[in-house]
């Protein structure tokens, strides 16, 4: 007999088993990413689709929230309404007597306002951080000569995309909506604040340096946005940038191009995908952020949408729109995160989780599959 | 050079138009840099503008004696903890003992409920001795108790079903008018109050045990409170005069200044406040103060050796057990404060390094509060870095085994699907996670908790829905994409001889991970953990959320199941108080300083992970 023969079979087992483990541990993990997701589908999907025709509850993506009104007109059977409907209807129908009724805040109406201001906000954010973020790292990579500063200033950025979402919150409201001098259109000037006296006059109004007002804003969350993800995005753009090959410059320069067509033809071209990739992830991480806006540019309860209450031409109308408060997807599924749950509110929170989360998702996907794509197509 | 052979373009200010793009994308790196630059500024002004604040509402604090008085909250604090533990072990031995009858006594109760309140006008009718009336009321009564479910009364399920009946049977004649309890309730009471007797009377002397020193508190409260309310009402005309005061130096307009005077001459203060008549009764209650804690030693002591030995409830021996545990330390805290206390006196300066320590390891954060805002970080700190742990313990196994399989075992298939599976994760914004927390994964565990069989581990069943392990979960699930991602970049970067090699030399793929691949990667993953550790130390929602919200130290007696407990965190304390406080006060400074350490903190995990990272990047 060979006495080995005993000695590699346990060891055979040992190695299965382990095997077993690792693969157990690491299935739990996809069935509990998975389960999420199919948990908030399930419960949400009823509320976005119909099974009947045009299939998508349009009302739910199309309406403004509202305040919800439960209410019986015989025993035992529920209506729902929302809170202007409830109004009308009971103008309607003065006899009809209402019995427990019961209003239930933010869970009535849809999801309109919170959908827009959400886009407006990461609109917003995007084109402030890409413009600044991508030009920081061509220069930090093209132009600025290598040393020991500049690779302090990029560890300092590296180190700075670890920073919690909240203390970019604070630091915004501190630097965004209370800081007065910040030079904001105006149609009447407020000399209480010390810069108020270097008003320039336009034709509407005034260019004044006042702040924008303590209040919240759109733009403030926006731009507080932008710095959080500024060294996310600059990091990101330097690695795809370093990644195209030296050679690419040296040919094109070697060729006579000038060090900006040099950058115009012969690298962005070919870091672009990586750039994209990196900001739709951006896009991602500032979609589904709540903390840095809570303070800086959300409200809970808001009539209309920010272009409507805007008055003003030109400038001032998008100033008039810039510097409203608004509505935001993360922010009103905290708002009624809070408020007691209940069988009747369960619908809304439902769907509006469900498509914040499919909005993101569809984003997140997005950039793992360009991320997966450019790697397979672009090799050099 | 390159520069030679270019053609020479319009100059505009001397600058040609490569300078100016050049110009162009280095105005932006300079205004990164600058934004970068200016949160670490902000963020220090507001936050160091807090100690100064501190430390003159401390030296208040100590002025106007409530800083005496603080001793005896505490005290008094202290001992209602242990008789919250000896009431709950007295009701968990009721339960288990007298099940029934409790549930009897309390279904009684709850009976009443609708047939008093739906009843009034029959009961109205009965008062008045209407004809008819006890036909009417009888119907009724028959008609209601019909219709009770036992689930609705008997809402702890304590009851069986033949006690049920006959309680329904026994409240047929009762009488609304009398009011008495049926027969058969009484007998339940009467056996409920003899066999839990000797309990009973432990468990009042416990909780009577500090009566002297509560009235002395309660008197104290009062007197320092009005001292508190004058000395602040001082301080403020004080302020306002000097403001006046400025502003009569600086105007030059005669009709303001005259009305400015006049102002002035309406603020009256002090020279100065006179803190020593004021805080006199504290001073003199020293020796009361010392009694009156003798006296709770005594009759605490006492009161806790009376307490049973013996229980049928295994809760009710072990919260017991705790007691016995607990009651010396708190005696001994009660020593230590009693001689602190001794030692305070109204005008010992309140040293600047101790009004900093006092925000950094003080034990409370109370705001908006009438007697005295304290700001002390630790139960904040404490509770972030508990979930934080709790998250890690749970991510990092899973996470790092994940990577393994995934990096040394797993198909090219396998792959494809777990990691963008594993990536989308991160993808869930944390209110999502949080409102998933509150909705579904809190409700769950509590059920799960509630199963008898794991009555056993520790912290089950549990009390509250939102707490430590249910956003440690959560937290874990956010954790994970992170660890493992990097884990696997990790992994990754192990040459491939090292596993050919030990492949090589008839090591099973197993040994070859755990004593090749894992030694060589170590430090890779430990940079992962760290950089798991700083996403979850920063995340905001999913503890706002789900934590729980409740800013106290944990009761470490109890173990592990200190994770059922409710808890409140660094981050959570930001967002929820930023939106309520006006800018520049105290509160808000403190929320600043909230916030610096926690930049602090998330920096040095980033600069220690960079390090590992470069570092290994050099190999």
């Amino acid at each position: 007999m060979n006495p080995f023969v005993a000695k590699t079979k346990t060891r055979k087992r040992k190695d299965q088993a382990s095997v077993v483990i690792f693969a157990v541990a690491t299935y739990l993990l996809v069935a509990c990413a998975v389960g999420i997701f199919f948990k908030i589908a399930s419960a949400g999907a009823p509320i976005l689709f119909a099974s009947e025709d045009s299939f998508i509850n349009w009302d739910f993506l199309t309406k403004n929230p509202e305040t919800l009104v439960v209410f019986e007109i015989e025993e035992g059977e529920k209506i729902r309404m929302d809170q202007t409907d409830f109004t009308e209807w009971k103008k309607e129908n003065p006899g009809v007597e209402v019995l427990n009724e019961k209003t239930h805040a933010y869970t009535g109406g849809g999801i309109l306002g919170p959908l827009v201001g959400t886009a407006m906000l990461v609109v917003t954010c995007m084109v402030v951080a890409l413009v600044v973020g991508v030009s920081a790292s061509v220069y930090l990579n093209e132009y600025a000569r290598k040393g020991l500063l500049m690779n302090a200033i990029r560890l300092a950025i590296m180190n700075l995309a670890g920073v919690p979402s909240v203390v970019f919150g604070l630091f915004g409201f501190a630097l965004f909506c209370l800081s007065d001098w910040w030079p904001a259109l105006t149609y009447t000037i407020n000399e209480e604040r010390t810069m108020g006296y270097f008003a320039i006059p336009l034709t509407d109004g005034y260019l004044s340096f006042q702040g924008w007002g303590s209040g919240s804003s759109l733009f403030a969350g926006g731009l507080t946005l932008a710095v959080m993800v500024l060294p996310v995005i600059i990091a990101a753009c330097e690695e795809s940038l370093k990644a195209v090959p030296k050679g690419f410059r040296e040919a094109s320069l070697a060729l006579g191009a000038s060090k900006w067509q040099c950058i115009r033809t012969a690298v962005l071209p070919y870091a672009t995908p990586g750039i994209l990739t990196a900001s739709i992830l951006g896009v991602t991480r500032v979609a589904g952020e709540t903390a840095p806006i809570m303070f800086t540019a959300a409200v809970a309860d808001k009539a209309k949408l920010p272009w409507e209450e805007a008055e003003g031409n030109g400038l001032f109308w998008l100033s008039d729109v810039m510097m409203q408060s608004v509505q935001a997807l993360p922010y009103h599924i905290y708002t009624f995160a809070r408020l007691p749950n209940t069988e009747e509110t369960a619908a809304t929170q439902n769907g509006t989780v469900f498509v914040f989360l499919m909005l993101v998702s569809v984003f997140a996907g997005l950039s793992i599959f360009l991320r997966i794509f450019f790697r397979n197509k672009l090799k050099w | 050079m390159a520069k030679h052979f270019q053609k020479k373009g319009r100059r505009i200010l001397g600058w040609d138009l490569q300078d100016w793009i050049k110009g162009f994308f280095g105005t932006n790196a300079t205004l990164s840099i600058v934004i970068l630059l200016l949160i670490c500024f902000y963020l220090i002004r507001e936050a160091v503008m807090f100690f100064p604040s501190h430390h003159q509402g401390l030296t208040l604090y100590r002025q106007t004696g409530q800083e005496f008085v603080g001793h005896l909250i505490e005290e008094v604090d202290e001992h209602a903890k242990i008789v919250a533990m000896t009431d709950q072990a007295y009701y968990r031995e009721l339960d288990e003992k007298f099940g029934n009858e409790r549930g009897v006594s309390d279904s009684y109760e709850a009976l009443l409920e609708p047939l008093e309140d739906a009843g009034e006008d029959f009961i109205d009718a009965l008062d008045d001795e209407e004809e008819g009336a006890q036909e009417a009321w009888d119907t009724f009564a028959t008609k209601t108790l019909s219709k009770v479910y036992k689930k609705e009364i008997d809402t702890f399920n304590r009851l069986d079903d033949d006690s049920w009946n006959a309680l329904l049977a026994s409240m047929k004649g009762w009488d609304p008018l009398e009011g008495d309890p049926p027969a058969f309730v009484e007998e339940a009471r009467a056996k409920m109050k003899e066999g839990m007797a000797s309990f009973e009377l432990a468990r009042a002397e416990v909780s009577a045990a500090d009566d002297q020193l509560d009235s002395l508190r309660g008197k104290l409260v009062k007197i320092a409170s009005v001292v508190r309310e004058d000395a602040k009402a001082e301080l403020t005309s004080a302020a306002r005069k000097i403001a006046l005061e400025q502003g009569i130096a600086s105007t030059t307009d005669p009709d303001k200044k005259a009305e400015l005077e006049e102002k002035l001459s309406e603020v009256k203060i002090m020279d100065s406040f006179p803190f020593a008549a004021r805080s006199t009764p504290m001073a003199e209650s020293k020796d009361a103060h010392k009694a009156a804690a003798a006296d709770l030693k005594a009759k605490l002591t006492a009161g806790v050796a009376k307490l049973p030995a013996e229980f049928a409830s295994q809760p009710a021996a072990e919260l017991i057990e705790r007691v016995r545990k607990k009651t010396p330390d708190v005696l001994e805290e009660l020593d230590e404060s009693v001689a602190e206390a001794a030692r305070w006196r109204w005008d010992k300066p309140v040293g600047y390094f101790d009004s900093a320590l006092q925000f950094f390891f003080g034990r409370d954060w109370v705001t908006n509060s009438s007697w005295h805002d304290f700001y002390g970080l630790l139960p904040l700190f404490t509770g972030s870095v508990l979930i934080s742990c709790i998250a890690l313990a749970i991510a990092v196994p899973f996470s790092v085994g994940a990577a393994i399989y995934v990096n040394r075992i797993a198909t090219r298939l396998e792959q494809n699907i777990i990691k963008p599976v594993i990536e989308m994760v991160q993808a869930i914004p944390s209110v999502v996670l949080g409102i998933f927390g509150i909705l579904v994964l809190g409700e769950g565990l509590r059920e799960f908790s509630q199963v008898e069989a794991l009555s056993w581990i520790p912290g089950f069943p549990m009390q509250e829905r939102l707490n430590i392990l249910n956003a440690g979960l959560l937290l874990a699930l956010m954790a994970v994409p992170t660890i493992f991602t990097l884990c696997e970049d990790a992994l990754n970067n192990v040459p491939r001889s090292f596993s050919e090699a030990s492949l090589a030399l008839g090591a099973s793929r197993i040994q070859t991970v755990i004593k090749v691949i894992l030694p060589t990667a170590i430090s890779g993953i430990f940079a992962a953990i760290l950089l798991g550790l700083g996403r979850v130390i920063g995340e905001t929602m999913v503890v706002l959320l789900v934590a729980g919200n409740k800013i106290a130290m944990p009761d470490w007696g109890a173990g592990v199941g200190v994770v059922a407990q409710p808890t409140h965190t660094m981050t959570g304390i930001i967002a929820q108080e930023m939106g309520e406080v006006a800018d520049g006060t105290l509160h808000w400074r403190a929320l600043f300083l909230v916030g610096l350490v926690l930049f602090t903190i998330s920096l040095c995990i980033n600069v220690a992970a960079q390090r590992i990272i470069r570092r290994l990047s050099h190999l």
